[in-house]
């Protein structure tokens, strides 16, 4: 099971809303390689990890990415707190917050709905890892 | 409102989770063992110093006689 700590990883403080930048980093929450699909590739993928130190990883990893999920969801909050009609319309919030308002949705930049299409479980310990490289290796080293 | 407490424990927990990490593929490992037992330690302490000043962390552990967890900055708010 899990507990919930009434704490952030590490702290998120905007100073100034901006929904702009919010409509590009809502996709680190549902997009292909956000951290809801992480969490879940990790935590779907444990049952059928064989041995013990990896059964572990697994676990903790897929948890940890929960604890990032949060981060990301706090900076998107504080990103678009107290904006004005003007401010979503300029910044093209609007076509977000006609179905949203400023309610956290997962979804990726192109407002594509979150979907577990975004990670796979194959029930074959190397197969899963392959696709965990892929996931959270290659594709956020290659952004950044 | 800067919050060095909250800081601190964040920092101790952070590290003890990486270690906690690196544990889990080297569980025979002594010095990150030992590192493990030092942020343990340094957690707990920042862990009560933060909860005597702010309440709860979790739903379980709240000590008092009334239910302090509810109140307080939930963590996504900032200190707005």
């Amino acid at each position: 099971m899990w507990v919930y700590e009434k704490k952030l990883q590490f702290p998120v403080q905007i100073e100034h809303p901006d929904p702009s930048f919010a409509k590009i980093v809502i996709t680190q929450i549902g997009g292909p390689d956000g951290e809801l699909s992480a969490s879940m590739r990790y935590l779907n993928q444990r049952y059928a990890m064989p041995y013990d130190r990896v059964k572990a990883m697994l676990t903790d990893i897929g948890t940890e990415e929960l604890a990032h999920l949060e981060m990301v969801s706090a900076i998107v909050y504080q990103l678009t707190r107290n904006l004005s009609v003007d401010e979503i319309k300029k910044a093209g919030f609007d076509a977000y917050y006609v179905d949203h308002t400023t309610g956290i949705w997962p979804q990726a930049a192109s407002g594509a709905p979150f979907t577990s299409t975004y990670f796979q479980s194959k029930g074959d310990p190397i197969t899963d890892l392959m696709e965990d490289m892929a996931a959270d290796g290659a594709a956020l080293y290659d952004q950044h | 409102m800067h919050d060095d407490v909250l800081t601190q424990l964040q920092m101790y927990d952070f590290a003890l989770q990486e270690a906690a990490l690196f544990l889990n593929s080297h569980p025979h490992d002594k010095e990150a063992l030992s590192y493990y037992r030092t942020m343990q330690c340094c957690s707990k302490q920042a862990r009560e110093e933060y909860e005597a000043l702010h309440g709860p962390l979790t739903n379980r552990e709240n000590n008092s006689c009334s239910w302090e967890y509810i109140h307080g900055k939930w963590p996504w708010e900032g200190d707005k």
